[in-house]
């Protein structure tokens, strides 16, 4: 009885001393709406987005301590791999999808292609956990970490407790990720009256709000929906029903084939791209939507099965367009990238 | 301070409780699942038959209880167990048991328990203890939780077998009748003893053919599973 008094009363002073962390609150740039509400659980705090940082790029959460989450996100190309199926995982398999660019987050409420991580939070076990990326046995990794004398310090700093749970780590990295934003590309400035896009680009712009822009919303070109955008005929139901995209979440035949709308935004940093990553080029996914879109039966309604007939000029005027979305800013932002102490 | 306050109290309670010669007040009650495969005690080393003869072995099987509670179903008094997530995990010997310190005592008549985790529990996974990613129950790639993990191996072929059931529409609120006989508010420490059947995982509502299915991981035909577990796996057998 007497050892359950005392742990009590230590969780509420730990509780209390959490408070000595401090609240920041996410800038919103000013033509973006408001985030939804980030989980109560987890506030942002400054010692917490820099304890998420420093865990970000350390191999330490890595079963062979040679994988950090910045091997397949990296902040030079907007947090990406340039690679199609990466094999920069433990295990040197390739993966089954393409590692996705990391900015604007905090827009989002479900993660990966098929949108199956409800949170930040959660996510980040995914690619922990999972032999093929960084294989982490989560108990040994919190044994390493235990043994660095500044870990220990750090989750208190940023938690009230210097005892490390798996909780706190993917809650740290969760913080830091929602504050990585990019919102100041070209394009940004020329909506708000401040530069000026060429007559090329503004061509581009035209066609994409005629033809692109129901899913690449903008501002974060993103609707953050689910579509079936024809890359393929088939969708195998091999490997947990990778393939076939939000389905494997929804259950809902509707969702086959569906992956996540990608955002637009850096899409000069980002190739490869689709799901998959299986186009090389900008140039490769103007042909595509061109003419070389895929029918099958839940090909969304809004893309014609035979293209969009873009010809080439339309397609030059919508790449120089999509390269207006590059934020230059944002891939040399200091408070994203590895913090000098690790 | 309240709680602070509160557990004073009930340290002054339970020690008082010890004194007097009457019902105890608070009681350790134990949960003891005994695994089994038909009439088989469970192991992992052992070949075993379904009723269809087909023969396989175990490896890991492992499941969730929540949200346990005790109650009276005339007088509506109760008692829920706070934060009550509990990974139950064979271990090779055929039993595992569960330890639930220091209940208060009432002339219950009833016990409930979950299988699975409730859906406000299974929406994330930054959860500490018992549920905890690390007791590799989480699944990664769709947030929430695996309600039950068996896993093993068809012979002779050696195929695999690989069982992971529970979505949020599997969670099952289950209720066994706690007998008047079984006095369990007289004693200090109690022990409620269930039979878990694994063949029961595989027949009753549906009958599964493990050869054909021998991988479910999650998807529609998880629920043909789940279903079964549902009715009639856990079994209660006596309390002494």
């Amino acid at each position: 009885m007497w050892k359950w008094f005392f742990l009590l009363v230590f969780v509420i002073s730990c509780e209390a001393n959490n408070e000595s962390a401090t609240l920041v609150s996410l800038a919103i740039p000013a033509h973006f709406p408001q985030p939804p509400a980030f989980p109560d659980r987890n506030p942002l705090t400054e010692q917490g987005i820099e304890l998420g940082r420093m865990l970000f790029y350390d191999p330490i959460l890595s079963s062979n301590g040679a994988v950090s989450c910045a091997t397949c996100h990296n902040p030079q190309i907007a947090f990406t791999d340039g690679m199609p199926r990466t094999r920069m995982g433990v295990s040197r398999n390739p993966l089954d999808r393409h590692s996705p660019a990391l900015f604007n987050l905090a827009w989002h409420t479900e993660f990966f292609w098929d949108g199956g991580a409800k949170d930040l939070e959660s996510q980040a076990f995914g690619p922990l956990q999972h032999p093929d990326e960084m294989a982490a046995d989560i108990v040994a990794v919190i044994e390493k970490m235990n043994s660095e004398t500044r870990y220990p310090t750090l989750f208190e700093k940023a938690f009230g407790t210097d005892t490390i749970t798996s909780a706190a780590i993917v809650r740290a990295l969760a913080q830091f990720q929602r504050t990585i934003i990019s919102a100041n590309s070209r394009y940004d400035r020329y909506m708000a009256g401040g530069e000026s896009l060429s007559s090329l680009e503004l061509q581009g712009l035209e066609l994409f709000n005629q033809h692109c822009d129901s899913c690449h919303q903008p501002p974060l070109f993103t609707d953050l929906g689910y579509h079936n955008n024809g890359l393929n005929i088939n969708f195998s139901a091999d490997k947990e029903g990778v393939f076939q995209g939000r389905y494997r979440i929804s259950l809902d035949s509707a969702d086959i084939g569906a992956f996540k709308t990608p955002s637009l935004r850096n899409v000069a940093f980002t190739a490869p791209y689709m799901h998959d990553g299986r186009m090389r080029s900008l140039d490769r996914v103007l042909d595509f939507y061109a003419g070389d879109i895929k029918w099958s039966a839940t090909l969304l309604g809004r893309i014609p099965k035979d293209g969009f007939g873009f010809d080439d000029q339309e397609k030059a005027a919508l790449k120089a367009f999509l390269l207006s979305l590059a934020d230059e800013d944002f891939a040399k932002n200091p408070k994203y990238l590895k913090p000098s102490a690790n | 301070m309240k709680i602070v306050f509160f557990l004073l109290s009930l340290v002054i309670l339970s020690s008082c409780g010890g004194d007097i010669d009457t019902k105890p007040d608070r009681a350790d009650i134990t949960l003891q699942f005994e695994h089994v495969v038909g009439n088989q005690p469970l192991n992992f080393t052992s070949e075993f038959r379904t009723n269809s003869n087909q023969s396989f072995t175990v490896e890991d099987f492992r499941y969730y209880l929540s949200n346990l509670s005790f109650e009276n179903t005339q007088t509506g008094v109760k008692y829920e167990i706070p934060n009550s997530y509990h990974l139950i995990r064979e271990n090779g010997t055929g039993i595992a048991s569960l330890i639930l310190e220091n209940m208060p005592l009432a002339d219950y008549d009833q016990f409930n328990f979950s299988w699975g985790i409730d859906a406000e529990k299974n929406t994330s996974l930054d959860q500490t203890g018992d549920l905890d990613p690390s007791n590799e129950m989480a699944w990664n790639w769709n947030t929430g939780y695996k309600f039950l993990l068996l896993e093993g191996r068809l012979t002779p072929s050696n195929q695999g077998l690989v069982y992971h059931i529970g979505s949020n529409h599997n969670y099952k609120n289950l209720q066994v009748a706690i007998p008047q006989d079984a006095q369990i508010d007289s004693r200090t420490q109690s022990t409620m003893v269930f039979k878990v059947d694994i063949l029961k995982a595989f027949e009753g509502v549906s009958t599964i053919d493990i050869a054909v299915n021998n991988s479910v991981m999650g998807g529609p035909f998880a629920d043909n599973i789940a279903i079964n577990i549902a009715q009639g796996f856990f079994q209660l057998q006596e309390i002494k």
